[in-house]
């Protein structure tokens, strides 16, 4: 059986903020290659950053991990990270583990877009 | 349903195999397709910490044994693993309600089993781990 891999796009929807899009499944074997696309950005200083999970029908503790991981660097640099297109099956992960209190999660790009413009 | 059996390579590109096994074999035995994924996620969960915590890295020669049954309570799923006794039940809850600076890294792999699955039972068979998971049908 063949392993699905990850697909990343990344792209600017302006000069401040990021999208990145993942296609697949997020398991222990392909979050490291999520891990390391989130560092690139990070290192090229795109700290305001919306994660695209449309895509994404599978993720595991692991791949949760990554993504934590990236929320806490994008909030040290004074940027966020916002998941958006979250389903529900990750979103019923998300809850169990508390995650859902901690990342912001918007419906549309457009609302992920505001929660970058909005004043804290 | 008659039991089935996988065995996979201890490493973490071989849990796919396992992760799609389980989750035909529970769609087989009559479980919704919500029941099935947390299936399973419960199994992928379960064979990465052995080959990450127990077979401690990828690259062995070592095989993770899955098998799938259907009985009077429910689905149930065996794994079976050779790495040193270590029993994930005993690991302590991760609090959901903890921000995540107090919060110890690790640990939700086996809290996901636990909230996922009905029932999940740890124990040592042939000098090997058991962990065994049930889904109520």
């Amino acid at each position: 059986m063949s392993v699905p891999a990850i697909s990343i796009r990344v792209e600017a929807l302006n000069s401040k903020i990021w999208l990145m899009t993942l296609y697949g499944e997020i398991d222990a074997g392909q979050s490291r290659a999520v891990g390391r696309a989130l560092n690139e950005q990070f290192s090229l200083g795109h700290k305001r950053l919306i994660l695209d999970l449309a895509q994404v029908d599978y993720i595991s503790s692991d791949g949760l991990r990554i993504l934590v991981g990236a929320w806490q660097r994008a909030r040290e640099s004074k940027g966020n990270l916002v998941l958006v297109g979250v389903k529900p099956r990750i979103l019923e992960m998300l809850q169990i583990i508390g995650l859902d209190l901690v990342f912001p999660i918007a419906e549309t790009q457009g609302q992920a877009i505001a929660h970058f413009t909005r004043p804290r | 349903m008659d039991e089935r059996h996988l065995q996979i390579k201890g490493s973490l590109e071989a849990i796919v195999q396992a992760r799609h096994f389980v989750h035909q074999a529970a769609l087989d035995a009559g479980l919704s397709e919500q029941a099935a994924h947390h299936c399973a996620l419960a199994v992928d969960e379960a064979c990465t910490n052995i080959v990450e915590h127990g077979y401690r890295g990828e690259g062995t020669n070592q095989v993770i044994d899955i098998s799938c049954r259907k009985d009077d309570n429910g689905f149930v799923i065996t794994v079976l693993d050779d790495s040193p006794a270590f029993d994930p039940l005993a690991v302590p809850d991760p609090n959901p309600a903890a921000s995540m600076n107090e919060r110890e890294p690790g640990g939700w792999g086996v809290f996901l089993i636990k909230k996922l699955m009905d029932d999940v039972v740890y124990d040592r068979q042939n000098s090997r781990n058991r962990l065994l998971m049930m889904k109520r049908l």
